[in-house]
């Protein structure tokens, strides 16, 4: 049971930009819906924004092949044993 | 693991992620330089000179804080996972399920609130 509600985008009455960065967020992924992480973060909507604009220009979108980008970021969560 | 699949990586070497040393041939050399930095700098070990020299052959300025970054960011995320108990939502929950080449550690037993 995660310690934050999970922000929809769909919902009316979440905060707007909330709702953008979601939609954002989906949109570029390809994903149907956000992955949690990112509902939970839009629990404060600025940071959220903040930190997928800098994930976008440091791993999303980097230079890197998709399979160097990964290694680096999968090694990080492994040698930190989260397996979100 | 599932970007990590969808980017190409194998079972295996998405499964040897966490080895130190890691096995003989499996990575080639620019994905040994990167695992090994990344188990370092996420352990807070002292980035020696062969560490980052092995980046700095594959790698230019900018690749190097790109990768530097990444690793923080997925620093950054474990730990928001960490604190805040974030569950995996069923889509990738469904998507891994079958085969994850790592184990899963149990969810820490806290209660909430």
């Amino acid at each position: 049971m995660g310690r934050l509600p999970l922000v929809d985008p769909g919902d009316e009455g979440a905060d707007p930009l909330a709702r953008e960065v979601l939609d954002r967020v989906t949109g570029t992924r390809g994903r149907s819906v956000a992955p949690n992480v990112y509902r939970a973060a839009a629990n404060h909507p600025r940071a959220l924004d903040a930190m997928v604009r800098f994930g976008t220009v440091v791993y999303f979108d980097n230079t890197m092949s998709p399979a160097q980008r990964e290694l680096a970021y999968l090694t990080a969560s492994l040698t930190n044993d989260c397996h979100y | 693991m599932l970007l990590g699949r969808a980017a190409g990586l194998t079972e295996e070497k998405l499964a040897h992620l966490g080895d130190d040393p890691l096995p003989e041939g499996l990575y080639d050399p620019d994905e040994a330089a990167i695992v090994r930095y990344a188990q370092r700098a996420t352990r807070m070990d002292v980035i020696d000179d062969a560490t980052y020299g092995a980046l700095a052959e594959h790698f230019d300025d900018e690749q190097i804080i790109e990768l530097c970054f990444t690793v923080g960011l997925s620093n950054m995320i474990n730990r928001f996972h960490a604190t805040f108990l974030t569950e995996v939502d069923p889509t990738t929950q469904e998507a891994l399920a079958p085969a994850c080449p790592l184990a899963y550690p149990d969810v820490p037993g806290s209660s909430v609130g």
